[in-house]
């Protein structure tokens, strides 16, 4: 208010007017200001906080034990690399997999063909399929006693794997279930292709180049962002893969599950122990908060890593059209 | 149009039939779900290789409806957390969004980063003072731990409003401004019609996220009478020693079905937004 007495009126006016702007976009973000804070700063800091602690969820305040819950991670709890290897096996063989096969099969489904947007509908819509669902599904048709999937493998006479009743079998299962809905992967893929421009197909051929060069040399240069955009989100969705690991740990072996109503979370012998698991099961079944809470510094530290050395390299290969 | 009529024949002929052998391969498993849960269930788990049920029946169906599971109840609890959540999503998303697309105010490029890179940020990392917090307000067992936080915002759905709010021409809100209009005004009246489909997408996308977000209902939904339909399902399997699978498949389809309405409902937006919004025509 006092601004309107200033000498130089329409000096005064202006900034008058900018201040009046910042105090109108400060009241539109405040709610996500204060959620901000409160819902994902200050837990962060907890957490970390907890981490150095022995936070058993009860006793106040708890004692601080600088890095004794860390000392435990990595040199004493042999769970804990169990869950690791188990994590970088999933991380590492999932991630790769599904780009893959959601390229390919964005690609398919790129071409001009009668009932075209009904195909693509059919590989969208198992993504949509809800994880319980999804697993429970997998849980039926990959039982290896009368599951579909044995029944047609032993008809041909191929092996029958144990699937989620066994320990090598369990996280293969959990991949194929995972393949099976790359519908969303596939989707931002098909967007990527759908705006690569037409002209250098064009130029391409007239190199004399074959379709598969086409699709090396052109395509693929072209959904750089797009196969990042996926990594990123793939790899997160990797790292925190929660819902069907538990549900085929606790499900009894009459349904083709790895567990039972008295047997720890991971089952089969510990082959399905993803971090996620790990750390619900510490946190939610031990009540040891501070060494969960370690467990969850150590995975959101791997996490926000891997992430950012993909954002880099996804920023050095693609070509520069960040004022698009 | 050239690129693709010089092709051989043969190549075209392979590509579309692996086209339709993908999308098969992706719909068998649930035409198998929704012919299992019509067949009697001791076939449901046999050697002998049935694909088409011997005796088409709803025994499965009663089974579960009728077992003492109270679907009617969770599939309440589901809908309230769904709606709920979405709408507080929406509402604190869209005005936070708008000031990050349209206005000026000092930080707001390094917040708005900030904001992104919470994408990235596994739930576990927050969960443990979280659940500290809800159980000092004696929120624990109740819903208000997965509505409460989405009602100030959700940085996924900031981020794709700010985007859909960018690409409104500044004409239409500077002829406003000039009026008189107040940033509210512009924001209720011309931001938010403009940007329908952008918002029917982000709803979509949070009722999916929240049926999905098995985590926070197992953490937070501890009482009986507060699990949505996923948590029942998963408590079903994980409590009965010998279940009948005819009533674990009727329940898997009793899951799914919700998610697949909404797909069928959502086709129209989603097309608009993802599928065409690429293309150059």
């Amino acid at each position: 208010m006092t601004d309107a007495r200033r000498p130089a009126p329409h000096l005064g006016r202006t900034r008058r007017r900018r201040n009046r702007e910042r105090v109108v976009a400060l009241c539109f973000v405040l709610p996500w200001l204060i959620g901000l804070a409160t819902f994902y700063i200050y837990p962060l800091v907890m957490t970390v906080f907890y981490s150095l602690t022995d936070f058993d969820g009860i006793t106040f305040p708890p004692k601080f034990t600088l890095f004794d819950n860390f000392h435990e991670m990595f040199f004493v709890d042999p769970r804990f690399w169990h869950a690791v290897r188990n994590t970088a096996w999933w991380v590492s063989l999932s991630v790769p997999t599904i780009l893959l096969l959601s390229f390919i099969a964005a690609l398919l489904l790129n071409q001009r063909m009668r009932g075209l947007s009904i195909l693509r509908m059919s590989v969208y819509l198992p993504s949509m399929v809800p994880a319980v669902g999804a697993t429970l599904l997998f849980l039926w048709i990959l039982n290896p006693n009368g599951g579909v999937l044995n029944s047609l493998l032993g008809r041909v006479g191929l092996g029958q794997p144990g699937w989620f009743t066994s320990p090598e079998w369990a996280k293969p299962a959990l991949l194929l279930q995972a393949v099976w809905a790359l519908g969303t992967t596939m989707i931002v893929f098909l967007a990527a292709l759908q705006q690569v421009d037409g002209s250098l197909y064009e130029a391409a051929e007239m190199d004399g180049a074959g379709s598969l060069r086409r699709t090396w040399h052109v395509t693929l240069p072209s959904c750089v962002p797009a196969i990042f955009f996926n990594a990123v989100i793939a790899m997160v969705a990797a790292f925190t893969y929660f819902a069907p690991p538990l549900i085929v740990s606790s499900a009894p072996p009459g349904l083709g599950g790895g567990g039972g109503v008295n047997t720890s979370v991971g089952a089969p012998a510990d082959s399905t122990l993803l971090l996620s698991v790990y750390i619900y099961d510490q946190f939610f079944s031990e009540f040891r908060f501070g060494y969960a809470a370690a467990l969850s510094t150590f995975l959101a530290v791997v996490v926000v890593a891997v992430g950012a050395l993909l954002y880099l390299i996804g920023r050095r290969l693609a070509p520069s059209e960040d004022e698009s | 149009m050239t690129a693709h009529s010089r092709r051989p024949w043969r190549v075209l002929t392979v590509g579309r039939s692996l086209a339709v052998l993908v999308a098969v391969l992706c719909l068998l498993p649930l035409l198998w779900l929704l012919l299992g849960s019509l067949s009697d269930s001791s076939g449901l788990l046999s050697q002998d290789l049935r694909l088409w049920p011997e005796v088409w029946t709803l025994d499965n169906y009663r089974a579960v409806f009728s077992g003492g599971v109270d679907i009617w109840g969770y599939a309440w609890n589901t809908f309230v957390l769904c709606i709920l959540r979405a709408l507080g999503t929406l509402i604190a998303s869209s005005l936070a969004a708008y000031a990050f697309a349209r206005l000026e105010f000092p930080f707001r490029r390094t917040l708005f980063s900030l904001t992104l890179s919470l994408l990235i940020l596994p739930a576990w990392a927050l969960l443990i003072p979280q659940y500290g917090m809800f159980d000092a307000l004696g929120w624990l067992g109740s819903n208000k731990p997965l509505i409460v936080p989405w009602c100030f915002g959700d940085p996924f759905s900031i981020f794709l409003l700010a985007a859909f709010m960018r690409s409104i021409p500044r004409d239409l809100t500077e002829a406003a401004k000039i009026d008189g209009a107040s940033e509210f005004t512009i924001y209720l009246r011309i931001v938010m019609p403009n940007i329908k489909p952008a918002l029917a997408i982000t709803g979509i996308l949070s009722v999916v996220d929240t049926y999905n977000d098995f985590f926070g209902q197992i953490i937070y939904l501890t009482s009986d009478g507060s699990y949505t339909l996923a948590l029942a399902a998963f408590q079903f399997v994980k409590q009965h020693g010998a279940p009948d699978i005819g009533a674990v498949i009727a329940l898997t389809v009793v899951v799914t079905l919700p998610l697949m309405v909404l797909f069928a409902f959502a086709q129209k937006p989603l097309r608009e937004t993802f599928i065409h919004s690429g293309s150059k025509g």
